[in-house]
């Protein structure tokens, strides 16, 4: 039975129908049109629909729409501001920290998480914060470096 | 549980007719059936229908489960279950959702008590890894949280989840729920002759998976006890008497509510190390957590425990013996490493795990004399 919810998403309150075994990630791509949530494994294996719940990464292929009620949640559209990219994707885009792109929404929103709260980690800890998200390009050596440049470029301000 | 006499039929045949995991493209065509896709869906992976419930007490949950039996699953963090559901690698697929997350007061806490820590069932890895009690107090077990997976997946499982998801192995686990083995009520174990690169070198009674919890080698070193409630009540069972060689000791109707962990002696000390494939933070290939009291160098108390290498986490009571009463030398480690891999029983692809197991324990008591 279809159930009401309500969620914030990307700063803005949304109400959607969902049934109990509708995912997160198929309510954000299907009901939203957020389809910057990449579903590749769809098991909780590769990362690739990171999204932000509450500030937190989680996969959003293993949430289940209802039990995100309420709650505020953080896509990849969400970060860009007035036109301009987020300091993160910028420096993936200088970076070249993808190939085809598919992980790179994942590999942005848990770099996102954090550098919020760990603005100047060290490589080892962006290893260890990303090991949930894999790259079959293989592009780790550029994402690691991209996600270092936007840690130096966001602390400057 | 019960299974269609044509279905068993069906699935035993295609299992017996390959040799390595393989979908009877009839199978795929069975679960098309089942359920319909939900439209503009995503992937073949959907969940399947279910009622999603969400009781308020845990007397409520349980009278919920006893109600619905072997169609209801029970749910905290939901990334265990989740990819049983969509996998359908469950003998039967479960109808009803029950949901712990409605229980209040809420069981996400982590809380100490008089005698040591309760950790709510529902308080995920990432709370007991973050909490700073947890890290200066229980070290072994905030290591053992943070080894467990990647960061998305520790903000949503549970120390409950934790303890009570399915074994690790590719049979019983397979999609389509094609080899039906021991743990499903069947009456062969694949992994003996198939692939068990990952599987048990100890206990291997009935079922050669591997105790699949991050956290219990870590808990039962500690000497952490399992609340459980259920329809006759409550009971408390210490971690390592919870795992048994088939799975756990829970009943069908029984609930992990709560895990309590005595705080460890004064000044003792605990090491935990993990190998997994890529790296620790894989499922564990082996893991070791030791607690121990040294005084002047001589070693007072000591526990021992291996995980990745058994359906229970492993103790290896023989290795703690050897070292009571001693000094921790390179000769006395080596001979306890040594004892630890006594007796093992490797099957054809995992022998390997003697090796790790020997030289992780061997690690570990060399950074305890550190």
């Amino acid at each position: 039975m279809a159930e009401r919810i309500e969620l914030r998403v990307n700063d803005r309150n949304q109400v959607v129908e969902v049934e109990p075994f509708t995912t997160l990630a198929e309510c954000l791509r299907n009901q939203l049109g957020l389809i910057g949530v990449r579903v590749s494994c769809n098991q909780g294996d590769c990362g690739a629909c990171t999204i932000l719940v509450d500030g937190q990464p989680v996969n959003a292929c293993m949430e289940l729409a209802i039990e995100a009620e309420g709650r505020s949640v953080t896509t990849i559209e969400g970060l860009a501001r007035n036109g301009h990219l987020h300091p993160i994707q910028q420096a993936f885009v200088e970076h070249h920290g993808m190939q085809c792109g598919f992980c790179t929404p994942g590999m942005i929103m848990v770099a996102r998480a954090l550098l919020e709260s760990n603005p100047a980690p060290t490589e080892q800890e962006v290893k260890e914060a990303l090991v949930g998200n894999i790259c079959r390009c293989g592009s780790y050596p550029k994402i690691i470096t991209s996600v270092l440049s936007a840690a130096q470029t966001m602390r400057e301000g | 549980m019960a299974m269609l006499e044509g279905e068993r039929a069906a699935v035993t045949a295609s299992a017996e007719a390959v040799a390595r995991p393989q979908l009877d493209p009839r199978t795929i065509e069975a679960w098309l059936e089942q359920d319909e896709p939900v439209a503009g869906t995503i992937s073949t992976d959907y969940l399947p229908r279910f009622t999603y419930l969400r009781p308020t007490t845990l007397a409520e949950a349980v009278a919920v489960l006893e109600r619905h039996g072997p169609k209801a699953a029970l749910m905290s963090g939901g990334m265990d279950l989740l990819r049983e559901l969509k996998t359908r690698s469950r003998p039967a697929q479960p109808e009803v959702v029950v949901s712990l997350k409605g229980i209040a007061p809420p069981l996400d806490y982590v809380c100490a008590g008089e005698s040591g820590l309760a950790i709510g069932s529902l308080a995920t890895l990432r709370t007991l890894e973050t909490s700073a009690l947890v890290r200066e107090q229980y070290g072994i077990l905030a290591q053992a949280a943070y080894a467990s997976r990647a960061w998305q997946y520790r903000n949503r499982a549970t120390i409950g989840g934790d303890l009570c998801q399915r074994e690790l192995c590719w049979y019983s686990r397979s999609s389509g729920n094609a080899y039906p083995c021991f743990r499903k009520g069947g009456e062969d174990c694949f992994a003996t002759r198939g692939d068990n690169r990952f599987h048990a070198i100890f206990g291997r009674l009935i079922c050669s998976a591997v105790c699949p919890s991050a956290t219990a080698p870590s808990l039962a070193a500690l000497g952490a006890r399992v609340r459980i409630v259920g329809p006759s009540g409550g009971r408390s069972v210490p971690v390592e008497a919870f795992f048994t060689p088939r799975g756990t000791v829970l009943g069908s109707a029984e609930i992990v509510a709560e895990v309590q962990v005595p705080s460890p002696a004064p000044g003792a000390r605990g090491v935990f190390l993990k190998v997994g494939v890529r790296n620790k933070f894989d499922p564990a290939l082996a893991s070791v957590a030791v607690l121990a009291c040294i005084e002047q160098q001589v070693c007072r108390t000591i526990r021992i425990v291996l995980g990745g290498v058994s359906p229970q986490p492993w103790r290896a009571f023989r290795a703690e013996e050897l070292l009571i009463g001693e000094r921790l030398t390179e000769s006395s480690v080596a001979r306890a490493a040594e004892a630890v891999v006594e007796g093992a029983t490797p099957l054809s692809h995992n022998g390997y795990k003697i090796d790790l197991a020997r030289s992780l324990v061997g690690r570990a008591l060399v950074r305890l004399a550190e």
